[in-house]
């Protein structure tokens, strides 16, 4: 979830790839990339090269949400939603609070 | 491989420095040159490897004339000694350099996921807001090996659900399988306990299809396999 919710929250032209969705997300590589490619074999995602290819440095691969991903991310957090507030009536209230 | 001529004018990108723990006269060094153009080891550490010369390897096979970028260029130094073999993971985490395991790990993936080696590079080359330190490099590179496992398994796995997920998703094979099963079990039963056996464990066979039955429709569910609508039968007459 963490995954999507920084490649939705990327500004359109400055799309999320692969370092930042790791700093942002607080996930390590071992577990962001076979995230990424699973989002891109369910069609949640889709993927572009960086052009033209920078001198300095190797060509970033960017992600964007495409429909399919931004109905399931929809569907995921109306599903995570209940389950909080649930936890969080279970939790003891302090009593007199709101 | 014997290392291409080196121009007069090729910088320097050596490190000099001397490691007091390493023998000077089993010492090897490579210079590892990932993009770029020929690099020159410096007389001072080719003076360390009194042994042999010094390796000029490249690192993508290739020469770059595009610019020379000290985060695609490095200068290693390895204790050399054929009599004496160190642990594999020990050598691995002595000589395992950042961009070698990334080379590890695109291999590992496979080339199904050739993309990854490009994404991993530039993984590793940072951000102008946010550069990596050596342990950070290091500690990436093992994500992407990690990550490369992960592929190789869920290729697999996937390789290995083929003939499963055919069964699955045929509606006559799948009947095979559960009315197989069920008649091993009759026969089993006919075989141990004759015919009289039969009716009075009825209940077996039936209770093995009922499960048979269940097992698959939840199996079908798991991998997102839909039965193929029956055809409609020709009315009679």
């Amino acid at each position: 979830m963490r995954v999507l919710d920084v490649i939705m929250n990327a500004p359109p032209d400055d799309p999320a790839w692969g370092l930042r969705i790791c700093e942002q997300s607080g996930h390590g590589a071992g577990s962001v990339y076979p995230a990424l490619e699973r989002m891109l074999r369910f069609g949640w995602l889709e993927d572009f090269w960086e052009v033209p290819q920078p001198e300095d440095r190797p060509r970033r691969r960017y992600y964007v949400v495409t429909g399919a991903g931004r109905a399931a991310y929809q569907e995921a957090t109306a599903m995570r939603d209940p389950r909080k507030a649930a936890s969080w009536r279970m939790t003891p209230q302090p009593e007199g609070g709101a | 491989m014997k290392p291409p001529p080196c121009p007069a004018d090729s910088p320097d990108v050596s490190d000099p420095h001397v490691d007091l723990v390493f023998d000077p006269d089993k010492l090897r060094i490579d210079v590892y040159l990932v993009r770029g153009e020929s690099v020159s080891v410096s007389q001072a550490s080719a003076d360390l490897a009194p042994a042999g010369p010094a390796n000029l390897l490249l690192f993508d096979g290739e020469h770059h004339s595009g610019l020379l970028n000290e985060h695609f260029i490095e200068v290693r130094r390895r204790w050399y000694n054929p009599n004496k073999w160190l642990p594999v993971l020990a050598s691995l985490m002595l000589y395992s350099t950042p961009w070698s395991l990334t080379t590890f790990a695109a291999l590992l993936a496979g080339r199904k996921h050739g993309a990854s080696r490009d994404e991993w590079l530039a993984h590793l080359a940072g951000d102008p807001g946010y550069q990596f330190g050596r342990w950070g490099q290091l500690r990436a590179a093992l994500g992407f090996v990690a990550a490369a496992a992960r592929f190789r398994a869920e290729d697999a796995a996937d390789l290995a659900m083929r003939p499963a997920d055919a069964i699955l998703a045929s509606r006559f094979l799948s009947g095979l399988l559960a009315w197989g099963l069920v008649g091993v079990m009759i026969l089993f039963i006919v075989r141990h306990d004759g015919r009289w056996g039969l009716v009075a464990d009825i209940a077996d066979p039936i209770a093995l299809g009922g499960i048979l039955c269940l097992l698959l429709k939840k199996a079908r569910e798991r991998r997102g396999i839909k039965l193929p609508e029956p055809k409609p039968r020709r009315p009679r007459g």
